[in-house]
């Protein structure tokens, strides 16, 4: 056996300092000096050893391990007999890995201060390249990160919220922006309050992340993380996350979704139509069985985007049945409004009571129009007569008090006065007055009906031939002279008119010649004496005013479907207050009233006021609801049912009992059975269609803006 | 079982737990929509830090810190968590910027060195006791120029006695060279024993060639080359157990520094955290 290289006898071992920076160069020789280098590294070699000085003699004190006492001994001046010739120290390992480790430090340091120099940062620092989008609208830095969101002191709280105020500037995302789908924490407490029930267990997931409780704070980068890479989709968020908030969690679609109630019938449609009543009973009428559509895509045709499905208005789905019941050519009876007349006045009793009333018809009946009330009030001083008259009927005033047999003066005198104003001034009296009156916003030139003053002015001649001289002094402040009661003859009969075969009895061939030529004036285009006039109504059977001698009123006849005065008028008084508006809104929505608009048309209660549902649903782009449905994505999986694959009927609903009286779209019966969600798994499994929440779901929604538009981005010459 | 293997069992299924619980936290908390990167970095920041000061600790001896021993093991056990957490903070994705990138690269250097510091301070020392005679790494150089001496010495001494310059030729052609190289840096991980075996052969196949006196020498020669193939084995492993901490302590200070610059980042700009 080999004798062992290193010695374990104590004093012939070297004494090694590894911890040292430097290292003798001859220890590798194995003759290092026992000073070694010193903390610069520089040799400090004189000899083998240090001669000590004993009594008056030196004395060699060489180590054992390096031979003991040498042979020649110290030189008299003390120094080594041995000298050791100098060394070029070398570093130790230690000492190099000390130098590797501060050259690191540093490099890092430098690599790190790169990071914090501002020309640099945003290249180095940058996490990630933005979305395509946002790469777009920000470009540095501060777009997003702003100083005052780094200001110090800020909390996280109050960062965040900077921040999504940032995101919202841009995106509008409604009223309620930060609170969970954009719902108000009052309406969110209500969808809340009664969670539907999931068919399945829990997911222990779920259990388990929903023990953490709700996050303290739903800031928009929770879901969208930014600087993810130029195609991320900022959208992109796991079903899991989807269900975390809510109270009803599932494993998926297919496993554990709530069946749906109502959908998507939750919203009364619109318009009124019974497609049970119409498909089991009216389509198979052999009076409408020519007419009657074959399929729904007559009626109904998808949006562009795919995923409403509209109807494709009236012409092309009603109007073959419904044209002539809405035109008013079956309807037994007046065919059009009564929009003026000239009302009952007891004028004995005025002119009794010292009120000049001038000339006035005997014949007239009835009280004030609601359409003549309302342009009325639209005068202060009538407005005042009016409800200074109060219930008094100013057609007897035999017992009323002497103010309100002067408010009825005063009344009548402003029905004069709205008279010859229509007559001379036309459709800008009504403009003028309605927006006067409480119905400003009524659609002014649409109320107008394209009132025709020459029918006025017709009118007026027959049966007020003096009015405008009387108005005009009136107006002046001047009395009235009494007048003779006015008769007026009835001239829009379907009877013959001559003058050879006038009624003797007529008493308006006992008129002065004046009041005779005028009286008739209206007449006077009706040039071959042997012809008939047909009935003032059907005279306008696309629509017009025209007038009723023997009523003193004036009419307008609806023009069929979607007539602009119904229109404006129904709109207008829909759910107002005032008694003037709710008679016209009671007159014009009866079943029965011309137009019979309201017998389709359903009315709603919304926030923002009553409003009459003239369109069927159309898509609103910018309203994001929380169900999405493409349906042009499913005209091919439907089966020989066609539409009605999905949509059946529900024989024996309520249908029409959600409408009449209700004005709460929300409550509704559909005659359609509420989708069934089996005939969505079918395809929407994992393995087929997919099933994640966001195929169907928005997480934003309300009404919104896609984007809103910043000005301060705009070039300055279109700012 | 010994309380060795009993104390790696029982701190490795501890670590795994606290991995598996972090695995289950982190997912949870990013289905709950909280800010998991925040915490895992926060976390992970803590750690790097404990990590980093083992270092420390080695430095300050005298204070009583807990035995080095203890912060070893914490050091190893406490790295491993670090790494599943860092991979947890950082994500699949590659890194998208350039200092991200750079401390990604750190870290899994950092970790990576480590790793392999920690197999090597395993699988090593038990080889290099097996080889031959322990020796202290600093006196290795003087003992190769001893060993280099003793052949040089008896090749003369050969050449003298013999009167026959076989053996100094060889020591000049093969012994020489073999005696004064020093091996590669990762020939451990080989057991790179190639050049002492061709010596060993060479002397071998030389001995046909000498005379009694000289075979006498080249025995002792042999026993030299054992010695300087145990040499170098301790020579080669005991540098291998101490350059990987040239690697590992280098890095450790860069990443700390990435991680400062990163967490000011984070701090200045993120509004999440």
């Amino acid at each position: 056996m080999r004798r062992l290289l290193q010695s374990i006898i104590y004093n012939r071992k070297l004494y090694d300092r590894p911890q040292d920076k430097w290292i003798c160069g001859r220890a590798a020789e194995g003759c290092a000096c026992i000073y070694g280098p010193g903390e610069k590294g520089e040799c400090r070699a004189t000899g083998q050893c240090l001669p000590a000085k004993k009594n008056d003699r030196w004395v060699c004190t060489r180590a054992i391990s390096l031979g003991a006492a040498c042979e020649p001994g110290p030189r008299p001046d003390g120094t080594c007999g041995c000298p050791v010739p100098p060394c070029r120290p070398v570093r130790s390992l230690r000492s190099w890995r000390g130098r590797i480790v501060r050259a690191a430090f540093v490099v890092s340091l430098g690599a790190a201060g790169l990071v914090f120099w501002n020309r640099t940062r945003p290249t180095l620092a940058n996490p990630g390249p933005l979305t395509n989008q946002h790469a777009v609208s920000a470009q540095q830095c501060n777009t997003c990160h702003t100083e005052a969101m780094r200001a110090p002191g800020q909390s996280r709280a109050a960062r965040a919220a900077e921040h999504d105020q940032l995101c919202i500037r841009c995106h509008d995302l409604g009223p309620h922006a930060t609170s969970p789908h954009g719902v108000a924490e009052s309406e969110l407490a209500l969808l809340t309050r009664r969670p539907p029930a999931a068919s399945g267990p829990r997911p222990a997931v779920l259990v388990a992340a929903t023990a953490l409780g709700p996050p303290e704070q739903l800031a928009c980068a929770a879901c969208h993380r930014e600087h993810q890479g130029a195609d991320f989709d900022l959208k992109r968020i796991a079903d899991l996350q989807c269900q975390v908030c809510h109270k009803t969690q599932f494993r998926a679609f297919s496993d554990g979704h709530p069946e749906f109630s109502d959908y998507p019938y939750a919203r009364r449609t619109r318009l009124q139509f019974d497609h049970v009543s119409h498909f089991q009973k009216h389509f198979t009428d052999a009076r409408w069985a020519s007419v009657a559509p074959s399929s729904c895509a007559q009626c109904h045709t998808p949006a562009p985007t795919g995923e409403k499905m509209l109807v494709r208005g009236f012409e092309a789905a009603c109007a073959a049945c419904h044209n002539a019941e809405i035109e008013g050519r079956d309807r037994a009876g007046d065919k059009g409004l009564v929009f003026f007349r000239l009302p009952a006045f007891d004028t004995n009793a005025l002119e009794e009571a010292g009120h000049a009333v001038g000339e006035w018809p005997l014949t007239a009946e009835g009280g004030l129009t609601p359409f003549m009330r309302w342009l009325l009030e639209g005068e202060a001083d009538a407005r005042a007569a009016l409800a200074a008259l109060g219930d008094q009927d100013p057609g007897d005033l035999r017992r009323a008090t002497a103010e309100q047999k002067a408010a009825a003066a005063r009344v009548l005198w402003a029905v004069k006065g709205l008279f010859a104003d229509l007559v001379t001034q036309g459709q800008p009296v009504i403009v003028r007055r309605l927006a006067a009156s409480p119905a400003a916003q009524l659609a002014l030139s649409a109320g107008t009906g394209q009132f025709s003053p020459d029918a006025a002015l017709a009118a007026q001649q027959a049966w007020l031939p003096n009015l405008l001289a009387e108005v005009a002094a009136h107006r002046r402040g001047e009395k009235v002279a009494r007048r003779a009661p006015v008769v007026v003859a009835r001239t829009t009969s379907t009877r013959t008119v001559t003058a050879e075969a006038a009624d003797p009895d007529d008493l308006l061939i006992d008129l002065p010649t004046d009041r005779k030529s005028s009286a008739t004036a209206a007449n006077a285009p009706v040039a071959p004496a042997t012809l008939k006039f047909d009935e003032a109504d059907a005279r306008v059977a696309t629509g017009g005013w025209y007038r009723q001698d023997d009523t003193l009123t004036l009419h307008y006849r609806p023009g069929g479907h979607a007539d602009g005065f119904l229109r404006a008028w129904l709109g207008g008084t829909a759910g107002r207050t005032e008694p003037a508006a709710q008679k016209i809104f009671a007159q014009l929505s009866a079943n029965n009233a011309p137009g019979a608009c309201l017998k389709c048309h359903s009315v709603d209660h919304t926030p923002s006021g009553t409003v009459v549902n003239w369109l069927t649903s159309r898509p609103q782009p910018e309203v994001r609801a929380f169900t999405r449905f493409k349906h042009s994505a499913h005209f091919s999986l439907m089966g020989d049912q066609g539409c009605m694959t999905c949509h059946t009927f529900a024989v024996g609903a309520d249908y029409a009992g959600s409408f009449g009286a209700n004005r709460d779209p929300a409550i509704f019966r559909s005659n359609f059975a509420p989708m069934s969600k089996a005939s969505c798994t079918n395809c929407h499994q994992p393995a087929r269609s997919g099933e994640s929440c966001q195929q169907c779901h928005n997480y934003h929604t309300g009404e919104m803006q896609v984007l809103r538009a910043q000005a301060a981005a705009l070039p300055g010459k279109i700012k | 079982m010994n309380t060795l293997r009993a104390r790696r069992w029982l701190l490795s299924v501890v670590t795994l737990a606290a991995v598996l619980a972090l695995t289950a936290a982190w997912w949870l908390g990013g289905i709950a929509l909280r800010p998991v990167a925040k915490y895992s970095g926060e976390l992970l920041v803590l750690l790097l830090l404990l990590l980093a000061l083992f270092n420390v600790r080695k430095k300050l001896p005298f204070l009583p810190l807990g035995s080095a021993t203890a912060w070893l093991q914490f050091h190893i056990y406490a790295g491993w968590l670090s790494v599943a957490l860092f991979l947890l903070h950082a994500g699949p994705q590659w890194p998208r910027s350039a200092l991200g990138f750079a401390l990604w690269l750190v870290f899994l250097s950092v970790a990576a060195s480590g790793a392999f510091g920690l197999w090597l301070s395993r699988w090593l020392p038990p080889r290099l006791t097996r080889s031959g005679e322990s020796l202290v790494y600093e006196r290795i150089p003087r003992l190769r120029h001893q060993l280099e001496d003793e052949a040089g010495n008896l090749v003369r001494q050969a050449e003298t006695e013999a009167a026959s310059s076989t053996l100094a030729d060889f020591h000049r052609q093969v012994l020489a060279p073999y005696f004064a190289r020093t091996p590669t840096l990762f020939s451990p991980l080989a057991e790179d024993d190639a050049a002492h075996h061709r010596a060993g052969h060479e002397l071998a196949s030389l001995r046909r060639y000498l005379s009694e006196r000289e075979m006498l020498i080249a025995d002792q020669l042999a026993e030299l080359l054992e010695a300087k193939r145990n040499l170098d084995a301790q020579y080669a492993g005991q540098r291998l157990l101490k350059l990987w901490l040239f690697v590992h302590l280098p890095l450790t200070y860069g990443l700390l520094v990435l991680v400062a610059a990163h967490v000011w980042l984070v701090l200045h700009y993120s509004h999440r955290f």
